[in-house]
């Protein structure tokens, strides 16, 4: 460990992973302080810089814009009751009231301090626990990779609770738009409908930016959305809450673990871990009255949880090299390019890359802390920016960043047909993971599946003949049955607007 | 899930529109695409030279599958759907403003190649601020902040290539001049 440790800090000498440190925080605070952005389009936007990084400065960007996301939403969830990102309402419980109460810089504070110390374990259980998960999944078959890919993508689709069908069909279409293109094993064109420009297949950069991007900046141009500035009086006295905090130990550290648990689960994240981490909290308060009027342990409680998930969800990707949940989705898609192999065999061919990644995400909790306690006075001016202008901005970089990656104007078309797509999953409230997670896991899973099967000459039983495979199947079917009971049972109540 | 797992609950709740036809139109596309796996999935005996390769390894099997479990789950979400009660007029108008948003993308690659990049995109910003209902000084200022921003950002920043447009072919301009803007 002191190896790694070593290891790592000497990687912290590249100037690259420090700009790319500083930076990815301070977009990612931004990001996460305006409410309705967050940092998915700012990760879809950078994506294609990052290709021409160097793996770490590249993973540091993307990474500094997803843990500094959930901090930075914390701020207009306390001064003006608006979450700035998803992760980060039930911050608003307990935050706001304690803001409006006076005690706007405890409030703060209480929350930065919390996701400091999220950020850390989480941090600190990737260093422990992705080394032997990875020794072991070196005993793990290729079926029973493929299974764990298939159980990642139903996970996911069962997490969306009332969207499962809407879930599944937008699984089956990205597994089926990852296939398009020139198939790698026999060289034969799949639904390229004769075309060269479509041999390569479907461009995952274009269709990250469409939905993220530029769908998200179609439903900001018209949105009649106008935020108040916050009108709180930031004073100094932002320290207060890292000693704070050591007084509820329990609430602190049982939350890090939700927000550990949660990450290392595909398709769970931030959302559930801070509804757990929160409603424990105040189920084992011993002044659980005061929750929702302004309890310091229930913003420690959803920020902790909320924040120890981004190092978290590293596990399984760095691991398995099977990502969770879209961002880290994304991220394989910055090893792939840098023909950097996820799983295993990264921690004896990479141990640099994996050393300086931990130290990174150690100073990168540091530095956003650093920043927010610098800036937050201007940062929470920041959620008044109308929501038109700042659908403008996104799409003029989205338009340079889905035309810069290849030059072609086809990657354009495609990104804004996923635009629109975006744009139109938006309006329905159906979630855009499963599409991701299709585009990104259908290539491995059908691999794995190829060698599996193929090895075993075609038998199906090479599915139920290994434990793990077979328990895999066990879960995989426990849970798509679990999937469709929901989804009777929830049109026998009263059918769901969308998907039952 | 990160942030899309706010979807399921998200700050700005907002009443959801069209998810049943657009379960719908995805259940039509997947149908169309099988429809057409015949001729756009070639077996794998034909393309290795007929040798003999296993069911599994098919290039047509993956699509399959996947198309089949797209109509699957998009029939039974579009059954399972509530009515809708769409305004359709409404509709249209969204979607025509992101019809004529996507015509200025495209348009604006093309103007690229003649104009240069700081000027096609000053001219994009323009007419997306307008869109958005931006007008006057507003629209003046922000058509080129947003102009100066990506050439500072991506010519300027990350040095990124840009075709040499056709207008510099005609203009006498500095190298690197050119090279910016």
């Amino acid at each position: 460990m002191i190896d790694t440790i070593v290891l790592g800090l000497q990687q912290l000498g590249d100037p690259m992973v420090w700009i790319a440190l500083v930076g990815g925080s301070i977009l990612g605070i931004i990001l996460g302080a305006i409410p309705g952005i967050g940092p998915g389009v700012g990760i879809a936007l950078l994506l294609p810089i990052t290709y021409s990084m160097e793996p770490l400065a590249g993973i540091t960007l993307l990474m500094g814009l997803y843990a500094a996301g959930w901090y930075g939403g914390a701020i207009p969830a306390i001064t003006i009751n608006t979450p700035g990102t998803g992760v980060n309402v039930l911050t608003t419980y307990d935050g706001y009231p304690m803001a409006k109460g006076g005690e706007p810089q405890r409030a703060l504070s209480l929350a930065y301090a919390s996701s400091f110390v999220g950020g850390v374990f989480a941090v600190i259980v990737l260093m422990v626990a992705a080394w032997p998960i990875a020794s072991l999944s070196r005993h793990l078959t290729s079926i029973d990779l493929g299974m764990a890919a298939l159980l990642a993508m139903v996970l996911v689709v069962v997490a969306h609770r009332g969207s499962e069908l809407a879930s599944f069909a937008l699984l089956g279409a990205g597994l089926f738009i990852s296939t398009i293109g020139l198939e790698t094993a026999y060289g034969s064109a799949r639904y390229t409908f004769d075309t060269t420009w479509m041999l390569a297949g479907v461009p995952l950069i274009a269709v990250i930016l469409g939905l993220f991007a530029i769908g998200q900046a179609f439903t900001l141009i018209f949105s009649d959305r106008q935020i108040e500035a916050s009108d709180t009086e930031m004073k100094r006295g932002l320290l207060g809450g890292f000693v704070e905090v050591f007084k509820y130990p329990r609430t602190l550290f049982r939350s890090a673990g939700f927000g550990v648990a949660m990450g290392v689960l595909p398709g769970v994240g931030e959302f559930l871990a801070q509804f757990f981490a929160y409603t424990t909290a105040r189920a084992t308060s011993k002044t659980p009255e005061k929750f929702g009027k302004g309890a310091p342990e229930g913003i420690i409680a959803s920020e902790t949880a909320n924040n120890a998930v981004p190092p978290a969800a590293l596990v399984p990707l760095l691991a398995l090299g099977i990502p969770g949940e879209s961002f880290t989705a994304m991220m394989l898609t910055v090893f792939t390019i840098h023909g950097i192999d996820p799983g295993p065999t990264l921690f004896q061919d990479n141990r640099e890359f994996v050393a300086g990644l931990y130290m990174t995400l150690l100073a990168m909790n540091v530095v956003i802390v650093l920043l927010l306690l610098a800036g937050t006075r201007w940062i929470a001016k920041l959620s008044s920016i109308p929501d038109r202008l700042l659908g403008v901005i996104i799409l003029c970089l989205a338009l340079v960043g889905s035309y810069s990656t290849n030059y072609r104007l086809t990657d354009t078309i495609i990104a804004l047909a996923f635009g629109v797509l975006g744009f139109a999953l938006r309006r329905a409230n159906i979630p855009m993971v499963p599409i991701i997670l299709g585009l990104v896991l259908g290539p491995i899973m059908e691999r794995y599946f190829r060698q599996g099967v193929g090895a075993a000459g075609g038998d199906l039983s090479v599915f139920v003949s290994r434990p793990i495979s077979l328990a895999f199947l066990i879960l995989i079917v426990a849970l798509v049955a679990l999937a469709i009971r929901n989804a009777i049972v929830g049109r026998k109540r009263g059918p769901a607007d969308v998907s039952g | 899930m990160s942030e899309d797992n706010g979807q399921v609950e998200p700050p700005f709740e907002e009443e959801r529109h069209g998810g049943k036809y657009l379960l719908g139109g995805m259940a039509a596309a997947a149908v169309i695409l099988l429809t057409l796996h015949g001729s756009q999935t070639v077996d794998g005996s034909k393309v290795s030279g007929n040798l003999e390769v296993g069911w599994w390894a098919e290039p047509g099997l993956s699509p399959a599958v996947f198309l089949v479990l797209t109509v699957l789950a998009s029939v039974a979400g579009f059954f399972a759907a509530t009515r809708e009660t769409i305004d359709w007029d409404e509709v249209a108008g969204e979607y025509g403003r992101v019809a004529i948003l996507s015509g200025c993308m495209i348009a604006t690659v093309f103007l690229l190649k003649i104009i240069g990049f700081a000027l096609s995109i000053l001219v994009f910003a323009a007419v997306v601020a307008f869109i958005a209902g931006f007008r006057g000084v507003r629209l003046v200022v922000i058509a080129f902040a947003a102009s100066a921003s990506m050439v500072l950002i991506f010519r300027v920043g990350f040095s990124v290539w840009f075709p040499r447009p056709e207008l510099f072919k005609l203009i006498d301009m500095p190298f690197w001049l050119q090279g910016v803007l």
